[in-house]
């Protein structure tokens, strides 16, 4: 490896470490301002979002003071793809257990009112947020040893074909 | 950042399904019309027999007043044949019962909210608050939409009757989900009667008909598809007529009075007979008109109502006379929403005593009497989107709610006259504007004079699109009441604000200070 490719492939690490810095960060101060307005439809959601804004904050510091371990990258991973996967079943077969969304013309009201598929609301904060976690998690696998890497993929591939299953069912039925 | 063509196509798989499933619900959710009933499987036009709702009878009558008790529940019904659809109906029937009152007798009307918990497709709580409209009822009885019923709860409304004879109708006004519970079947005349009006010789008893005119969408199931089209409305491909699609009524060869109500959440219609013959337009939604008016089409919106004679006479038995929509802009039409419902005559006339119309009907009307110089001042409304959401005058029921139920966007004095000046500068849509409490009179529509069939007194205005209409009214009674844009769903996506009557004698009531009960204090609260 010549002087050359490595500085490109230090360069592009940099760039992705930079990357998951300000998508951690984005996606840290989405929850922690849409957490109020949860607390208020249903407390324990506003606490899991302060929870996990804190915890996308840590992630974003402990980026930027420098490299992480393989096992502090695969928790990041896994628990932003499971954050994301919550949200999409939020979106799609809804959380059982929940209470109902107080969701009504694109805002939160007081009360239990909700619009027809009101808690299937996307709204712009969410596409946002949702598109920096993703990226966060391709980043993040950016910077995984190459064993751990070629596994994880596989594993986030596994997770993208059932994912696409569910939906092909959801349309057969 | 270390990751191979191939890595980036597996991450790129999951990461595709994270994002693209919740969009699409977006998108399916907004194509919700992708799953409507083949109009193959909907009725043809004027092969249903007409219907009437029927006449509530008070459950107990004293010196002053009459009682009812109106249940709401859901029930099935079967309007697309083949097919049963679930709706909201009042004692069972959709449209509900009719109320009828003489001028003078209070009514008092226990509504028992026996809906679901949970509306069973929507997914919303269908409380309620029911609104006597055309009613100058108290503030507590007039169905703020913020005073609601929760399912398992009663509310009595109590109703003075003392205005003029007119058509009213009830209907429901519950925040947020009037469109919903209105769509869904809540919506019946009241016809307030009187002395003066009895004694035209104008149609009366089976020859004064009520219409409840309103259209809806069904899925293929057979339910009813509710979708909110970007908050802009709602548009059905079947036209009902007193929850009948397109009924044919059989008529005699004699004068038929039709109390015509526009009940469908968000369209608007222009009413003609397919003869090209003129129908005669007697009363407007306060009332009857100083004179009457033919007119051989009329546009209207919903919750207006208009009381029309049509002469069948002129016809031979066997013809059959359609009520067309030709409809005014900015609604969505399909194959048969340019049909209403049809008339056979079929027979001549068996009594035609009260089959004429009189050159004069109530010339003594105080709200036509009105003349722009008695205006004390003259206030300006803006109906229009704001950043998504139907504002008037840039705020909406949100900033009543917020305030506590205190913010108005007018306060006039008790006994003052006032012009209100309603502008709908923005294009693309049109807003029927109701004021509560009051009946006003149309002076111009964009400095022209009303419509002929607009010269009665009214409670709900047509300002199309580009429009600047010009209402006055005389301020009686006192208290909070709403205004609002009646397509329902820029109603419950706030399009609505309130105003105060001021009384230097005191306050009115409060608009929610006469709560719901639940239904197990009934035993114990004997109407």
């Amino acid at each position: 490896m010549n002087a050359t490719v490595a500085q490109t492939r230090a360069a592009r690490r940099a760039v992705g470490t930079d990357a998951a810095i300000v998508c951690s960060a984005a996606a840290a101060l989405a929850h922690l301002v849409a957490a109020p307005s949860h607390y208020t439809w249903w407390p324990l959601a506003g606490v899991f979002f302060v929870g996990l804004g804190v915890a996308q904050a840590a992630l974003a510091i402990a980026l930027v003071r420098g490299r992480l371990s393989d096992r502090a990258l695969l928790i990041g991973i896994w628990g932003t793809v499971g954050v994301v996967l919550v949200y999409v079943a939020s979106r799609t077969t809804g959380l059982p257990g929940t209470p109902p969304v107080p969701f009504h013309g694109g805002r939160w009201v007081p009360g239990r009112s909700i619009v027809p598929n009101g808690e299937k609301y996307v709204g712009p904060l969410d596409v946002f947020t949702l598109a920096a976690e993703l990226v966060l998690v391709v980043t993040l696998l950016g910077m995984l040893s190459n064993s751990w890497r070629r596994r994880t993929s596989n594993h986030l591939l596994w997770c993208g074909v059932v994912l696409w299953a569910g939906a092909a069912m959801t349309l057969v039925r | 950042m270390g990751l191979s063509r191939r890595e980036v196509i597996k991450a790129g798989v999951f990461a595709g399904a994270a994002l693209s499933l919740p969009l699409s619900r977006v998108v399916s959710g907004q194509s919700a019309l992708a799953n409507r009933m083949p109009s193959s499987k909907l009725p043809k036009p004027f092969t249903t027999p007409f219907g009437m709702p029927p006449v509530a009878m008070p459950f107990r009558t004293d010196a002053t007043t009459d009682y009812y008790d109106i249940t709401m529940t859901a029930t099935k019904l079967e309007v697309i044949p083949g097919f049963q659809t679930t709706f909201f109906a009042y004692n069972g029937s959709v449209p509900g019962p009719t109320i009828k009152v003489n001028r003078g007798r209070k009514v008092v009307v226990r509504h028992r909210n026996a809906l679901p918990n949970v509306h069973p497709t929507l997914g919303y709580e269908p409380w309620t608050s029911v609104h006597l409209h055309g009613s100058a009822s108290l503030p507590q009885f007039d169905g703020y939409a913020s005073d609601v019923t929760h399912p398992g709860q009663y509310k009595d409304y109590h109703y003075p009757n003392v205005q003029p004879a007119r058509t009213l109708w009830y209907h429901d006004h519950g925040v947020f989900h009037t469109a919903e519970n209105a769509y869904h079947g809540l919506v019946a005349q009241y016809h307030l009667l009187d002395q003066a009006e009895q004694a035209l010789p104008i149609p009366h008893g089976k020859y004064d008909v009520p219409l409840l005119i309103g259209d809806a969408l069904f899925n293929s199931d057979g339910s009813l598809l509710f979708t909110l089209d970007d908050q802009s409305g709602l548009w059905g491909d079947v036209i009902l007529v007193n929850g009948r699609p397109w009924p044919v009524m059989q008529v005699e060869r004699r004068k038929y009075r039709f109390r015509i109500c526009g009940v469908a959440v968000s369209r608007s219609w222009r009413f003609s007979l397919d003869s090209g013959d003129p129908m005669v337009v007697i009363a407007t939604d306060g009332g009857l008109m100083p004179a009457p008016q033919s007119v051989t089409s009329f546009r209207a919106a919903s919750a207006e109502r208009y009381e029309v004679i049509i002469d069948f006479s002129k016809y031979p038995i066997g013809r059959r006379v359609v009520l067309r929509n030709s409809s005014p802009t900015n609604n969505q039409n399909y194959t048969n929403t340019d049909k209403v419902m049809a008339f056979d005559v079929v027979s001549d006339a068996t009594d035609m005593s009260n089959n004429s119309i009189p050159d004069v009907l109530d010339p003594g009307n105080a709200v036509m009497a009105l003349q722009p110089s008695q205006a004390v001042r003259t206030r300006k409304f803006k109906f229009e989107r704001d950043n998504g959401q139907w504002a008037i005058n840039g705020t909406t029921w949100k900033n009543v709610v917020d305030s506590g139920y205190k913010f108005s966007l007018a306060k006039p004095n008790l006994g003052d006259i006032e012009i209100w000046e309603l502008q709908n500068s923005s294009g693309g849509w049109f807003h029927p504007v109701h004021m509560h409490l009051t009946d006003f009179k149309v002076l111009d529509r964009n400095g022209r004079p009303p419509f002929a069939h607009e010269l009665g007194p009214k409670d709900v205005v047509y300002v199309g699109e580009g429009e600047k209409v010009r209402v006055m009214m005389k301020w009686e009674g006192r208290g909070r009441y709403m205004m609002h844009c009646h397509n329902l769903i820029h109603e419950d996506h706030d399009m609505m604000a309130q105003f105060e009557v001021i009384d230097p004698a005191g306050d009115g009531d409060d608009p929610i200070g006469t709560v719901a009960r639940p239904s197990s204090d009934e035993a114990n609260d004997p109407l």
